[in-house]
């Protein structure tokens, strides 16, 4: 597979009348074609105002890219003009977002906001758009998709609409597909509806994805790599499997412990204490270290760069100066030596 | 962690742990339609909650869950009168409420409190979070000392988790889910023996759940306090709860304890349910087999006829779209579902 997007020392910051926010912090990462990452962060993260500056859609001002660079196919996205930027948005790259009822105009019919980006995009007409805007209602689950396209967004429930955002995401068949927390507004039988329709289209159109989620089970079935973010820096990635399996930051292993799973078997919910940095005003050193168990000396005073863990994958990485393994391996000898 | 200093205002508990607290008996709350300018006429009603009926034991938590629209917050409120029911009973320490209007109901607020949602909008953004937590000692006369109700409610401000030191600041100044501590505070102020937690923790960052989570286990065994959990997040139910209620449509579809619902789930739509909570294992999602239901929930204003999850139920048959729907039915002892195919 080759590499379809780098981005490099993302730093995106918002110059506000309550201070300075350091929304993105330095973020690097490669997606590869056709390969679906999931960006696990908490509100505050960063992780959806560096899908909107990968966009373009960061306003500026009070917002503001310090620095970075993102190539797609080679080209930088973040020097492209206007112009150049509104062609490759919703072509090579479509977003969806959270609220399919903010997100959608109220007062255009499914169908006009369908055909926009038909008719911008590849050059179709009128009755060539109808027709395609109907197919992509129809793929996404829709019935009577002919006749719905002159509904409007109030008439469909939230589970429809946000198949409509999907349809609109999906019409001029884009290289990637970045997705900010779509069903976090669902029910979870909706939810688990668009999570199968996604995992097929995915395969059908053959596009990389960005999952933004806070949801580490949905990532956990439908994303190849996984990304933790705290604070605007990634502070874990790898393979889906290992980064759920082979735990390397502590922040990652906190959110895994203090969630309780279905079968009931974790009986007591292990929390983080604390709360996530004010990020006016960054915390020094590794951002997680006030809440960090395992936090060393170096933890608070250096910033720990993303690095490839030792004695794992290779594509799994970690940024931290404590090393977790060890330290639970000794939480585990020094438990079972207190049970004898 | 300190505990909350004795009162001598406020009573001791009385009551075994284990006997029904609160017991529900065929609750409907309909909200009417109405249409027309000036001339305002009812054309129909809102089926939120339709004839309803549990019992809470002491000391227990009871989760009801269900998706957005199914009433089960609606239930929540009506139960504790906020609003007031169509048809049916509440009775809760052997009196019915629906019966008790003034003073006679405010004297039973006392031992009933809330939890709300949204730490945003529950709390007056115009008070301190000292006249918040003290309000309700206000409105019932306890603590008429400042002194001493200062005092108690540091206490209850540090047992919550908060710093004392705060009780002059306003809610704007906190995170979410020192908000919500807030609302707790609130909440365990008249020291209820029964709390109303109407998703507590949805609106909370994932690293804050477990910390408000494990703080409302504390105070419960610490108090001996009742919950009815209201929530959508099934794997918190299944942590939190000793018994589940699932709500579909305004109707409690399955009842049972929480280990046998889960491990045994006999309605369809539990079923469902269970099988599209997304589980933070990537081998255990690999290798489950989605069950996924069709379409949206049906309108609580024009619900189907028969069964009201014949619209989407995998294994409807044709007894399930005929009225009557089908009654709650004790299956095993404890266990109750309201399905035609468990029942034949």
């Amino acid at each position: 597979m080759g590499v379809l997007m780098e981005v490099k020392d993302l730093v995106v910051r918002f110059y506000t009348q309550e201070g300075t926010v350091y929304a993105v912090n330095g973020v690097s990462y490669t997606l590869n074609e056709g390969e679906t990452l999931g960006v696990v962060g908490e509100s505050g993260s960063g992780k959806s105002v560096h899908a909107l500056a990968i966009m373009g859609l960061i306003p500026q001002p009070p917002g503001k890219i310090e620095s970075g660079e993102v190539k797609f196919e080679g080209r930088d996205l973040l020097k492209l003009n206007k112009e150049q930027m509104r062609l490759v948005r919703g072509k090579e790259i479509a977003m969806i977002f959270q609220d399919p009822m903010t997100s959608l105009n109220p007062v255009l019919t499914i169908g006009t906001q369908i055909t926009e980006a038909l008719k911008l995009h590849l050059g179709m007409n009128n009755t060539q758009a109808r027709r395609r805007a109907a197919e992509l209602l129809d793929l996404v689950g829709i019935p009577d998709a002919m006749n719905r396209l002159d509904d409007y967004p109030h008439q469909f429930s939230g589970g429809m609409r946000q198949r409509v955002m999907i349809a609109m995401g999906l019409s001029c068949n884009p290289k990637l597909l970045i997705a900010d927390e779509p069903t976090t507004a669902l029910d979870v039988t909706i939810q688990a509806q668009i999570l199968e329709l996604v995992k097929q289209l995915k395969e059908e159109f053959n596009m990389a994805m960005i999952w933004i989620t806070h949801d580490l089970g949905v990532v956990a079935g439908l994303s190849d790599k996984i990304q933790v973010m705290y604070a605007g820096k990634i502070v874990e990635r790898g393979p889906t499997k290992e980064v759920f399996q082979d735990t390397r930051s502590a922040y990652t292993l906190g959110l895994l412990r203090s969630l309780p799973r279905l079968d009931g078997s974790n009986r007591k919910l292990i929390q983080i204490e604390g709360s996530p940095p004010d990020m006016r005003i960054p915390p020094k050193g590794d951002p997680f270290a006030p809440r960090n168990p395992y936090a060393t000396d170096r933890c608070w005073v250096e910033t720990p760069e993303l690095k490839v863990v030792e004695g794992g994958h290779p594509d799994h990485m970690v940024a931290a100066w404590y090393d977790l393994r060890a330290a639970l391996k000794a939480e585990a000898e020094q438990e079972a030596a207190a049970h004898v | 962690m300190s505990s909350i200093a004795p009162t001598s205002q406020i009573k001791p508990k009385r009551g075994k742990m284990g006997e029904t607290i609160l017991s529900v008996k065929n609750l409907k709350k309909h909200f009417p339609i109405s249409a027309g300018f000036i001339l305002q006429r009812e054309v129909g009603a809102v089926k939120a909650v339709d004839g309803i009926s549990f019992d809470v034991k002491r000391g227990e938590t009871l989760g009801l869950v269900g998706e957005s629209g199914c009433g089960k917050s609606t239930t929540g409120r009506t139960i504790l009168q906020l609003y007031r029911p169509t048809a049916g009973t509440v009775e809760f320490e052997g009196r019915d409420l629906t019966a008790l209007k003034g003073n006679e109901l405010r004297q039973m607020r006392k031992e009933m409190q809330i939890i709300f949602q949204d730490p945003f909008a529950s709390l007056n953004p115009r008070m301190t979070v000292g006249s918040i937590v003290s309000e309700p000692l206000q409105i019932h006369n306890l603590y008429p000392n400042k002194r001493e109700r200062q005092e108690y409610v540091e206490a209850l401000l540090e047992r919550v988790g908060l710093n004392p030191y705060f009780i002059n600041r306003y809610p704007h100044e906190f995170s979410g889910g020192q908000r919500q501590r807030i609302g707790i505070a609130r909440a365990l102020a008249l020291r209820p023996s029964f709390i109303v937690a109407d998703e507590p923790i949805s609106a909370l960052d994932v690293s804050i759940q477990a910390q408000v989570v494990n703080l409302m286990e504390e105070l419960q065994e610490e108090m001996g306090l009742t919950y009815l959990f209201i929530a959508h997040d099934l794997s918190m139910v299944r942590h939190i709860c000793d018994r589940v209620a699932v709500m579909y449509l305004g109707k409690i579809v399955e009842l049972g304890t929480t280990k046998e619902v889960y491990d045994n789930p006999l309605h369809p739509y539990t079923q469902a349910l269970l099988s599209a909570v997304p589980e933070p294992d990537p081998s255990k999602e690999a290798s489950r087999r989605r069950l996924i239901i069709k379409g949206d929930l049906p309108s609580p204003a024009n619900p189907p006829a028969g069964c009201n999850f014949s619209t989407r139920c995998p294994v409807s048959f044709d007894l399930c779209y005929q009225d009557p729907d089908p009654e709650l039915i004790e299956h095993s002892p404890g266990h109750w579902a309201a399905c035609h195919r468990v029942a034949y």
